[in-house]
């Protein structure tokens, strides 16, 4: 077998075993995944005169996304306002009045559901004569527990400008997660909203409606990465004093994952297999760790399968990997791949194995005269190749390329490419 | 007599005197100016420099703040900086039957093209809906001048449940045995002087080159390795491509105008082109 010596991709072979090396930071990055993110944001409007009811730009909600409405009324006389649409049920989270009359009010409603339909978002105003603003959000990576989002927001605060007028449109809330967003939809008559530093927007000074009656709705956020109070909007956000009324909410993430790691094996001399894998496999995770700085024996009773679906298991193995058995695939969907920082060490009688081996230092064939299979590629600094079989119709190693590896490992080894250009404005 | 001439002598002596006077002030006022003049060109050249970092700062921070909270299509935001602001947007790269462009590669370096939509969680949607294998894929390369580049085109696609890959190689010129390809450009609707006309399945078109694919495969990938010599590329398709990636353009502008653009391409995360390989070592 004649290697294959390609120094251009060095840096690959080193980016991937500094993925090894900064593992935890992998786990981090698995993590971060389910960090809140928006999706898209649509409006729609009643101008002076208002009217009972309006719709909003069509669009298409995914699966238990969290979607909220903020809806700024400024007469709310007639009665509280409803959401319906894309086959969802809106609840009500908060009510923001002032204390003016006419009443300005600012509300939010948010759904989700397994199952939404394309369409308009409905906003019905019973009794309404004034202009509204509404703006819908619809966020993924939100804790999808409870019903109708309820799971997601993890609390509210409302608050307003009181009895007399000010610039300092702003919310305290406080988060009890981490990663989660502090948002913040808020109604401020005849003054334009300044995005504070650290806060991004969502969709902010939205007008409608004339004189007196104009209706500023924005809607924007802040990330919070610890638990703790944070403030939405700052003082002197607003472009002069005036009246306003906010509703905030704590956008909430799921669970972390935790991946679990195997245990660390006592030292010894003379280290011995360690077969702890099966035991700490389960349906949840897809990236499992062992830090021993020894050697980490592949179980023999694991064949790649953990649940009924086609899984993915990345091993992150600082030490030596020791396959002393055939290691072959029983669902041939599933992916496996071995990332070592340290050597592989195949044992004389494998003759078959599958997965993804990336190794930092040398993956070695001990001597046998028999013909060893790979179902999946190999990556190595050095090969030792040991066998010994020799025969003109049959190579001694067979490596069969599969490109399933190249796909379905996207989640957990892809980069994206970015590439900046300064243009002219 | 001699009292009036030296009289005279002294009166003649001090007008050279304020003659002098007069000159050394004009020079000395003119180097003054020279000076100031000078001086506030270089104050204005500084703040200009200044204030054109400012631009671009907001401009990085509408890009990072778009970026960071991973904001998909479609928002547009604002960024408020102490003396600058940024204004950011948000949309789609692909997502369209628009020519996709793709940058300058090196040599054994990859491109990638989807071929079929992604989840939120960056695998691919094989649920969804993929580009035709019937559809035809026009391949454009060749921008730098005197290089003839070869290029490897692989397929990944799904047929029968099975993950697979289709591969190959064309050539503007005939010194590499390759498959031949177009060499009397431009294509692709722009300068691109060599093309290849694929489809992934069969057609009665004998220009497209067929890459005898299953008709009922599910088309993933499409990937362009340039051989021999680097090469930026197009590909012009004939039905829509799913989304490619996003695209962010930032523009900061300071309280004294003066603005600064930037604009980020970010593709959907792709694995490095040593996974093309099923061997590899580093040494030997």
């Amino acid at each position: 077998m004649k290697l294959t010596k390609i120094k251009k991709y060095l840096p690959h072979i080193f980016a991937l075993i500094a993925v090894l090396i900064f593992s935890p930071l992998i786990f981090r990055a698995v993590i971060a995944k389910a960090a809140v993110s928006l999706q898209q944001t649509v409006s729609g409007s009643l101008g002076d005169g208002g009217g009972t009811s309006f719709k909003l730009t069509s669009w298409t909600p995914a699966a238990n996304e969290l979607i909220l409405v903020a809806v700024s009324m400024r007469n709310n006389s007639g009665g509280d306002p409803t959401v319906s649409g894309n086959g969802l049920a809106f609840v009500q989270v908060a009510k923001s009045s002032n204390g003016r009359i006419p009443v300005m009010s600012t509300y939010l409603f948010r759904a989700m559901g397994s199952s939404p339909t394309s369409g308009q978002i409905t906003v019905n105003t019973p009794g309404n004569s004034n202009p509204v603003f509404a703006v819908a959000s619809k966020f993924n990576g939100v804790d999808t527990s409870g019903t109708n989002g309820s799971g997601a927001i993890e609390a509210f605060v409302t608050n307003n400008a009181g009895t007399t007028d000010n610039d300092d449109m702003k919310t305290a809330i406080t988060s009890l997660t981490n990663n989660t967003w502090a948002y913040s939809a808020g109604y401020h008559r005849n003054t334009n909203f300044t995005l504070p530093s650290g806060e991004s927007a969502i969709s902010i000074n939205n007008i409608s409606g004339t004189g007196g009656d104009t209706v500023y709705l924005s809607t924007w956020y802040e990330s919070v990465t610890n638990p703790g109070t944070v403030t939405v909007g700052a003082d002197i956000d607003l472009s002069g004093t005036t009246p306003w009324s906010t509703v905030a909410v704590i956008i909430k993430s799921p669970a972390a994952l935790t991946p679990t790691v195997t245990p660390i094996p006592t030292a010894t001399s003379t280290p011995e297999p360690t077969p702890t894998v099966i035991k700490d496999l389960d349906a949840e995770n897809s990236i499992y760790s062992y830090s021993g700085s020894s050697y980490y024996s592949l179980d023999p009773n694991f064949d790649g399968s953990r649940t009924i679906q086609d899984d993915v298991t990345v091993f992150l193995i600082s030490g030596t990997l020791e396959i002393t058995e055939n290691f072959i695939l029983t669902n041939p969907n599933d992916v496996v791949a071995f990332i070592v920082n340290g050597n592989i060490q195949i044992g004389g009688s494998v003759t078959e194995l599958a997965g993804l081996y990336i190794s930092s230092q040398t993956i070695s064939f001990a001597s046998a005269n028999q013909p060893i299979t790979i179902n999946g590629m190999m990556y190595a600094k050095k090969f030792n190749l040991g066998r010994t079989y020799a025969d003109s119709n049959l190579p001694a190693y067979q490596f069969i390329y599969q490109p399933q590896y190249l796909i379905r490992l996207l989640p957990y080894l892809g980069r994206a490419r970015i590439n900046w250009q300064d243009l002219t404005p | 007599m001699k009292k009036l001439m030296i009289k005279a002598g002294s009166q003649w002596d001090r007008g050279q005197v304020v003659l002098i006077l007069v000159l050394l002030t004009v020079v000395g006022l003119t180097i003054g100016l020279s000076l100031i003049s000078r001086t506030i060109t270089d104050v204005r050249i500084s703040s200009q420099i200044e204030q054109s970092s400012r631009a671009f700062s907001a401009a990085e921070a509408g890009i990072e703040t778009a970026l960071s909270s991973n904001i998909a299509v479609g928002p547009t935001g604002t960024v408020n900086l102490p003396g600058a602001t940024a204004n950011y947007a948000v949309k789609t790269i692909g997502g369209n039957t628009d020519t996709l462009l793709l940058p300058l590669t090196q040599e054994g370096d990859t491109q990638n093209v989807w071929l079929i939509g992604h989840n939120d969680d960056d695998s691919l949607n094989e649920a969804g809906i993929a580009y035709p294998v019937d559809q035809t894929l026009e391949i454009c390369w060749g921008s730098k001048s005197g290089a003839s580049p070869a290029m490897l085109i692989s397929i990944f696609y799904k047929d029968s449940g099975q993950y697979k890959i289709a591969k190959k190689v064309f050539d503007p010129g005939e010194d590499h045995h390759f498959l031949p390809a177009d060499e009397f450009g431009p294509y692709c609707g722009s300068d691109w002087p060599y093309r290849k006309r694929i489809v992934a399945a069969t057609d009665a078109d004998s220009v497209s080159e067929d890459f005898d694919i299953s008709p009922t495969s599910q088309l993933l990938l499409l990937r362009l390795q340039p051989i021999l010599s680097a090469t930026s590329m197009a590909v012009k398709p004939a039905a829509a491509l799913p989304a490619q990636g996003r695209v962010i353009t930032s523009i900061g502008q300071t309280n004294t105008n003066i603005v600064r653009k930037i604009q980020v391409n970010q593709s959907y995360p792709v694995l490095p082109t040593l996974l093309d390989y099923s061997f590899f070592s580093e040494n030997n």
